[in-house]
Order: structure tokens, then C-alpha cells, then sequence
């Protein structure tokens, strides 16, 4: 059938569905000239329509011919009968009225049909049947004024009604301006005598008022004709109906659709509806123009969609761009030939330029801005050799005078402030020439600032260094005379500039006096100069030489000025610094010199054991007892410098332990048959390459039933303890065991924490800070007797 | 490139520097097989005689040197053979001296003191593009 698929009103499906619609293959294979048959039949149509209408025409024309001959023979008939009257009115006197009705009878049964008489007020003078007018069989009226008028019989037969209209229009007509044509012709569907068409004539009667009526009934061919009249307009119809509506049918469906079809749809299809398909059924001309129309219009729906699709890429990658342009940190644009910069820089080009926009906006003139003005004159030739494609990219990476330039920007509050930036230029070519420039510009103003401050730091530690090495092979009191000499030196340069500065002179005085001024300030930096060589101090004598050379340009001059001297101000007080800095660096050393000679004349050993003996002396008179400490060969033995710290306070822990656990207060010393004062020996030796330490005193030792009731306190919550203090064999305490016990984290039997002990630190925290150095510490006891602590520590290890 | 490029260029360089230990290492970073014969010139008249002798295809210059400076060299060379791949080896760096060196025409640009890999890849490069 014929459609036009209409377009879907939602969403347009892919553009591949749509393809797969409409597969390839319904390419038809053309039937050509099959539309040129479909035209004969459209002939044949139109041919039998013009035969149909010639068939009529001549239908009718004969039909006329034949109604003509037979008027023809009934007027001649007629006319003869008007003179058979006239002869008759002529020969006959009296008239008798009945002979006219015998003559009326005669005229019957003629071939041509019958005829009658009516006098001038219509009034029938004969006629064949006369009862019907109202006369006698034998003629005359039944009566005076019987018979009846021609509009009378006309209302009592209908059949008679078109003769006395005729009648009538013929007495209406005498006298008018345009006489009647005679006879008068009458056509009668049903005659009154008959019944069947007849034609009538109307004749005037001459020099009577009377009327002839001449009757005939239509002949056989006039019949005839009329027949074949009404066959022929059946057989018309009957074509009509028969050939021209299918053909008509045939042809809208196979032409008129069809094309108004594809009309409509390229109309679609102009508008824009690419998803407009015309489906024709055969194989003619039509029906391959609707295809090659479907193929057009499939092959254009998917260009539309492969550019609608690469669009959307298109804007896809352009919302790429945009990402990493809002993303990338450095400043980041093309250049085109003409210098400009293009529409698309991210945005750390902004924060770095200072500037909202950018696009378009001429790369020469934002260099001229923040550089020097011979920075921007080689950026405008170095950018000519950027764009001269014969120059190679090695070569113009290498001449780039942006590559570290320090910029200035006025900043909002009109601040000037200076940054570093680093440009790179990469060359895109197309078609040997360099279209664009990419060009990547980093802020390096925090690098370049930390370069410089490393510079400057890394010179400054060379000057102190040198600054120190001078001074250290210098004899202390020769420098410090130096410094002293200097000093009033630099002084009285300085005083003498003061006063050069204030002296209101006249100008010739006032030329010799600066000329003295530069002499006397040139001899005394001269003598700095030379002490400062003699004393190998090179940086400051370096300064001095500066300084005298900046006096002897100075004294070459002719004319001399106040504001001559200003450098030399700069000059002395730069010197006054280094000579600062010189005393300072003395101080630093000799206070250095001090400590070192100090820590040199008293050992290590006795700095420990002056310690050991005061802390004991403190603890001792705190807890009222008497303590005696003996140190034992601990002489010359050299503590390594990282031992100290340590051994302090390990010292320190085992002398709170010995005096608050240990020794007894003199009391319990005299029960136990123990003199009055504890003591304790502190003793040190090297042995086997290792540090030995013994800490003994000769206090109670460790009370076992004391541990004991702390192990079974501390085993509550860590029953695991007691299974190493156990000798199960013989069921009872390892002595031993027990003794180590001191050691362990959370172990103190003091019963409540002092200042001085307690808090089950500090045997636990000797033993880890010994193992941190690599040494260990035992236990020896004797119940009552004495306690013993030896250490060991890895020497110089 | 190809077979055919190589055997229409000769590859004669001309190394001019006014050190002779310059020259010599110049010299012995030459290994490319397009260069088939080295000329030395020590100062900038000289190397205009022997430019103009033996037409080199590849030329390294210094630019401060007795008799004729580099830039006046290279400005000359260029007039005569505006084909010659030049290569300064100039103990300045400013970025002017540099500009106006390769806006004279020359092809590369290395700054002394320069390392072995600097003028190998400079030399490289002047060869290779010819």
C-alpha cells in the first residue's frame, strides 16, 4: 500500500536503527517500460470515452432525422385534408354539419393517423369518436351548444391537454407581432383516442376560423431510435462504470498516489524529517524512484547523524579541553603567526599574567609590560625566528630569551612584584609551516627565590668559614689587639666622614679639605689593610683593599664633593660589619677554647664520681643515715662521651636504691652488729675491651619475703611470672630468680612511693637503658650481708 | 633521506676556533659518515679562504675571534652558500648574541663550556637535517 511512515514524535531513534530499517537489499530490480503499458490503458480509456461521446452524438442526430420524415408525412396529410375541407365549404351549400363529421370519420383509420375539426370558439366540429366531444354519431351537436370546447375535453382527458395549449397560444397568437409558426406541432406522451406518443399538427383552417388537428401516432422507427437512444446511454453507463472507474482506479493507485506520496515526503524531508520512508508496491518507474528516494534519504540521515555524532564529540573534546585547561597549573596558550594569543589558555595563564583576558590579546605587548625593554626587543626577534619554519626546534629551544626571565607586575594595591617565569615555545607545523606556537609559561618565583637564598647563605657560611679559619691560626692576643686597633680606626674614618659632612666651607677651601679627608681616611684603611694581611685575615683585608680602591678612584679626581664620599660610607660601615662579625666569630671561639680546656683538665671519672658523692651526701642526710662512698680505681679510665648520660643517671637510680633499700639507719646497724655508717664502692676497670662498673654497698640486700609477697601480688594479673621462679623438684623459691625479680617493670617493694623510690621504675628502667647501649647488668647478693650491681658496657663500642 | 641524500652531499666541515684544543675536540666528535673531510681555521679570515676554497656543507664557528668576528663569518657564508649548515660553539650566552647568530642563518647553537653530549647532539642534529 501507499504510506507515508510518519515520524515518530518522541526521540529519534539512532541513527543505526534507522539504517537497519530500510535494509539494502530492497533495491527492486526496475521493470522498465511497464509505466508506458499502464499508458496504453490510460489510451484505451480515453479513446472508448471519445467513441462514447461520437456514438451520442450521432444517436441524437439520427433520432432528429427520423422525427423529421414523419412530421414531414403528417404535414402533407394534414395540409391536404384542410383543402379537402376548403372544397367542401366551397361545393357544399347548405352545409350540413354532419357530412363534416362523415368527412372526419373518413380521415380515421388512415395510415397517417386521424384528423378533427374545431370551430373558431375551439369547439369540435367532428371528430372520430364523438361521444367523447359531445356529437352525434351522424354529426351535430345533441343539442344546441352540446358540443364541447377543446379546454373542456383537456380537463376531462389529460392525454388531451398539449393540443389545447397549442390551441390556445395559436388563438392567443393572431393579431401578435410575430405570427405562430403553422402548424403548430404538438408532441402527446399518450394520445386521447390511442393512448400511444403521438405527434399532433395544428392547422388554421384559410378564410374560417376554424382548426384542422391533424393526429398520427409515432412511427415504428421513430421508436425505434429511441430505443436504440436509451440502449446506447445504458451501454455508456455501462463502459463507464466498467472500464473507466477501474482504470481510473489502476491509475491513482499506480501514478496519482505514488507521487503525491513522494511529494508529500520530500516536503518531510526538506523540513528536516530524515526519518521519512516511502514505501510504492511493483516495480515500475515509480516504484524504483520511491526506492532510490528511501535510499537517498537513509544515506542522508546518516551523514546527518555522523555529523550530529561527530559534533557531539566535537563539543566532547572541546569540554575536555576546557577541563584540563581549568586544570593544568602552568600557563598554557598557542601563539598565532600575528603574535596573538588564541581563545583557549587554561587558566594558570591568567593568575600568572595577572590578567582576566587574554584571548586575542597581543603577546609582544604583555612581554613589554612586565620585562625590560631589551627583553621584549629579543622576544620579537626570537618570535620571527619561532615562526620561520627553516629554523630547526633545537636551535630555537636553545635561543629562547625567555627561558628564566624576571618579571614585574603592578599588583592590585600598586604594589611592583617581581616573579620569575620560565617560557618554552613548541613549533606546530602544518604543511611546512609553523601555524601556531604552544607555549607553556611556569611561575618559578618560589625556585628562583630559594636559589637565591641558598647563594646568598652558601656565601655567607664561606665567609664565616674562611672568617674562622683566619682567625684560628692567629695568636689570640695578636687579634684581639687588631680588632682593638680596627676598631678606632674605622672609628675615626667615620668621625672624620661626620665631619666632613657638616663642614660648611667655601668651595676652594672646601676642595682641599676633602682632598685632606680622602688622604687621612686612604692611610688609615691602608693600615687596617696591611695588619689584616700580616695577620692573614684575607676576607677583611680583601674588604680593605675594596675600600681603598674605591678611595684612590676618589683622590685621582680634580674636584671633589660631599656626595663623592657616599660610597665610601657604604664601604665602612660594610667593614664595620666584617670587623663585628670578626670579634663575634673571637668570642664564639675562645669560649669554645674555654670549655674545651676545662673539660681537659678534670677526667671523666672524677666528674662522675664528684656526682655520685654529692647525690649520696643529699639522700643520706634526707633519710638520716650515714653513707660512706669509696671510689675504687677510677682514676684515668676515659668514659666514651655517649656512655655519660647514661651512666649518670644509672648511677643516680643505684644510689637511691642502695640508700632507701639497702642500708639501714644506724639503729638497725648497731642490732645487726653492723658499724654505724653503710658504705659503698663505687668501682670502674677496663677488662677484655669491655667497661666494668660494680656498685656495692653493705646494706640488708634484697628482704626474700618481701619479693616473694610482691610476686604473688604482681602473679594476680601475670600468673606467667612465677613458673621461671619456681623449682619445682625440690617445691620452693629459686633464690636467684627471686633476686632478678628487681628488674622487673612494675616491680618496688618500698611500701609507698617517695620522691626518692617506689613506683616500680627505676631498676627496670636501669637494666633497658644499659641494654639500649649494648651492655647488661647482674645482681649479687647476700641476704643481710651486701648488695652488688655489676655493669657491662661494650667499650668504645 | 636515504641512500640517495647521502651520496649527493660530500659532508665537508670546517671547524673554525681560534683554540686549537677546541678544534681538536670538535674534531674527535666527528663520527658521522657524512662528513668525509674536516678544514680547520683559526681565526676568521682563514676561514673565509678555505670556505670559499672548498664550499663545506657543515661549518662549526666561534664567534670571538682575531682578524674577522663569528657573526661577520657567518653573515658572509650565508651570502655566498645560503645552504651551509652552521653550528656556533661561542663562549657567550646572552640570549642576544644567540638570536642574532641564528637570524644570520646559523643552524646551531652551543655555548661553552660544553659537554661531550652537548656537541654530539648538536653535531647530530646539524648533520642529520641537512
Amino acid at each position: 500500500m501507499n504510506e507515508v511512515e510518519a515520524p515518530s514524535v518522541g526521540e529519534a531513534p539512532p541513527p543505526a536503527a534507522a539504517a537497519q530499517r530500510r535494509p539494502a537489499a530492497s533495491r527492486r530490480e526496475p521493470r522498465l517500460g511497464s509505466l508506458a503499458w499502464q499508458g496504453v490503458v490510460g489510451l484505451l480509456a480515453l479513446f472508448s470515452l471519445i467513441f462514447m461521446g461520437i456514438a451520442l452524438v450521432m444517436n441524437t442526430y439520427g433520432r432528429q432525422q427520423v422525427a423529421e420524415q414523419s412530421a414531414g408525412k403528417l404535414e402533407e396529410a394534414g395540409k391536404r385534408r384542410v383543402e379537402e375541407v376548403r372544397r367542401w365549404l366551397a361545393g357544399e351549400k347548405p352545409l350540413d354539419p354532419s357530412n363534416l363529421q362523415r368527412l372526419s370519420q373518413a380521415w380515421q383509420g388512415e395510415a397517417s393517423g386521424y384528423a378533427f375539426l374545431l370551430d373558431g370558439d375551439q369547439r369540435f366540429l367532428s371528430f372520430p369518436r364523438p361521444e367523447l366531444v359531445g356529437l352525434t354519431s351522424r354529426g351535430g351537436a345533441k343539442e344546441a351548444g352540446a358540443t364541447l370546447t377543446a379546454g373542456e375535453v383537456a380537463d376531462r382527458h389529460p392525454g388531451f391537454r398539449p393540443i389545447a395549449d397549442a390551441l390556445r397560444r395559436l388563438q392567443a397568437g393572431r393579431g401578435a407581432a410575430v405570427p405562430v409558426r403553422v402548424p403548430v406541432r404538438v408532441e402527446m406522451p399518450a394520445d386521447l383516442l390511442n393512448g400511444k406518443p403521438s405527434l399532433a399538427l395544428v392547422f388554421p383552417v384559410p378564410e374560417t376560423g376554424w382548426k384542422l388537428v391533424q393526429v398520427s401516432p409515432k412511427g415504428e422507427l421513430e421508436q425505434a431510435a429511441d430505443r436504440i437512444s436509451r440502449s446506447l446511454l445504458l451501454l455508456i453507463s455501462g463502459i463507464l462504470l466498467a472500464v473507466l472507474l477501474p482504470s481510473y482506479l489502476f491509475l491513482s493507485r499506480r501514478w496519482i498516489t505514488p507521487v503525491t506520496t513522494l511529494a508529500e515526503a520530500a516536503t518531510l524531508v526538506r523540513d528536516g524529517e530524515l526519518d521519512v520512508r516511502v514505501s510504492v508496491a511493483g516495480r515500475d518507474e515509480i516504484a524504483v524512484l520511491a526506492d532510490s528516494f528511501n535510499q537517498m534519504v537513509d544515506r542522508l540521515a546518516a551523514n546527518t547523524a555522523g555529523l550530529k555524532q561527530a559534533n557531539i564529540e566535537l563539543g566532547r573534546s572541546l569540554g575536555l579541553t576546557d577541563t584540563i585547561m581549568e586544570a593544568v597549573r602552568e600557563g598554557l596558550f598557542l601563539l598565532t603567526p600575528a603574535l596573538t594569543i588564541e581563545a583557549k589558555y587554561s587558566a594558570a595563564t591568567r593568575q600568572i599574567f595577572g590578567q582576566e583576558d587574554l584571548a586575542g590579546a597581543d603577546f609582544l605587548d604583555l612581554i613589554r609590560r612586565i620585562t625590560p625593554e631589551r627583553t621584549h626587543e629579543l622576544t620579537a626577534r626570537f618570535l620571527r625566528l619561532l615562526f620561520n619554519p627553516a629554523k630547526t626546534n633545537s636551535v630555537i629551544a636553545k635561543v629562547n630569551p625567555l627561558k628564566e626571565v624576571e618579571a614585574s607586575f603592578s599588583s592590585r594595591s600598586g604594589q611592583l612584584e617581581q616573579k620569575y617565569l620560565t617560557f618554552t615555545f613548541e613549533r606546530i607545523r602544518e604543511g611546512g609551516e609553523v601555524h601556531h606556537a604552544m607555549v607553556t609559561v611556569a611561575d618559578v618565583t618560589a625556585r628562583a627565590l630559594l636559589a637565591q637564598q641558598l647563594r646568598e647563605s652558601q656565601q655567607r657560611m664561606e665567609r664565616q668559614a674562611e672568617l674562622l679559619l683566619s682567625v684560628m691560626h692567629v695568636e689570640s692576643q695578636m687579634l684581639r689587639e687588631f680588632i682593638e686597633d680596627a676598631h678606632t680606626e674605622l672609628e675615626t674614618i667615620n668621625a672624620l666622614l661626620r665631619e666632613g659632612r657638616s663642614a660648611v666651607l667655601s668651595i676652594p677651601d672646601r676642595n682641599t679639605y676633602y682632598r685632606h679627608l680622602a688622604d687621612d681616611i686612604f692611610k688609615s684603611v691602608h693600615t687596617i689593610k696591611g695588619t689584616a694581611a700580616m695577620l692573614r685575615i684575607d676576607y677583611f683585608a680583601a674588604a680593605a683593599h675594596r675600600f681603598e680602591e674605591k678611595l684612590a678612584a676618589l683622590r685621582g679626581r680634580t674636584i671633589l664633593d660631599g656626595s663623592d664620599f657616599v660610597p665610601i660610607v657604604l664601604e665602612l660601615s660594610e667593614m664595620v660589619d666584617s670587623l663585628a662579625e670578626i670579634r663575634n666569630v673571637l668570642a664564639r671561639f675562645a669560649e669554645t677554647q674555654r670549655s674545651l680546656k676545662a673539660a681537659a683538665d678534670t677526667s671523666d671519672t672524677e666528674v662522675l664520681s664528684a656526682l655520685v658523692t654529692r647525690f649520696v651526701d643529699d639522700l643520706a642526710e634526707k633519710s638520716g643515715k650515714k653513707v660512706v662512698v669509696a671510689f675504687h680505681a677510677f682514676g684515668d679510665l676515659a668514659i666514651p662521651f655517649k656512655y655519660k648520660s647514661a651512666l649518670r643517671n644509672v648511677m643516680a637510680q643505684l644510689a637511691r636504691n642502695s640508700i632507701v633499700h639497702g642500708i639501714e639507719t644506724p639503729a638497725e646497724r648497731q642490732v645487726a652488729g653492723k658499724p654505724e655508717e653503710g658504705h659503698i664502692l663505687v668501682a670502674a676497670r677496663q677488662n677484655n675491651g669491655n667497661l666494668e662498673l660494680l656498685f656495692k654497698d653493705d646494706g640488708r640486700g634484697i628482704d626474700y619475703k618481701q619479693v616473694v609477697e610482691r610476686v604473688k601480688e604482681l602473679a594476680k594479673s601475670e600468673p606467667s611470672i612465677l613458673e621461671p621462679l619456681i623449682d619445682r623438684e625440690q617445691n620452693r623459691w629459686k633464690l636467684d630468680a627471686l633476686d632478678q625479680m628487681i628488674f622487673h617493670p612494675g616491680f618496688s617493694t618500698a611500701d609507698q612511693a617517695t620522691e626518692d623510690a617506689g613506683r616500680g621504675v627505676g631498676m627496670s628502667a636501669v637494666r633497658d637503658a644499659l641494654a639500649r647501649l649494648g651492655g647488661r647488668i647482674s645482681l649479687r647478693q647476700k641476704m643481710g650481708q651486701f648488695c652488688e650491681f655489676r655493669i657491662v658496657l661494650p667499650n668504645g663500642g | 633521506m636515504g641512500v640517495r641524500t647521502v651520496l649527493e652531499t660530500s659532508g665537508r666541515l670546517l671547524i673554525v676556533d681560534d683554540s686549537s684544543t677546541i678544534r681538536r675536540s670538535i674534531e674527535r666528535h666527528i663520527f658521522s659518515d657524512r662528513v668525509t673531510k674536516i678544514y680547520q681555521a683559526a681565526n676568521g679570515r682563514e676561514a673565509m679562504e678555505l670556505f670559499e676554497r672548498y664550499r663545506p656543507e657543515f661549518v662549526t664557528m666561534d664567534l670571538t675571534m682575531p682578524e674577522m668576528d663569528g657573526l661577520t663569518c657567518i653573515s658572509k657564508m650565508m651570502a655566498l652558500k645560503p645552504d651551509t649548515r652552521l653550528m656556533v660553539i661561542s663562549a657567550l650566552g646572552d640570549a642576544e648574541t644567540a638570536i642574532e647568530a641564528v637570524e644570520r642563518g646559523a643552524n646551531e647553537y652551543v655555548v661553552k663550556p660544553f659537554s661531550a653530549e652537548d656537541l654530539n647532539v648538536a653535531l647530530a642534529n646539524l648533520i642529520a637535517e641537512a
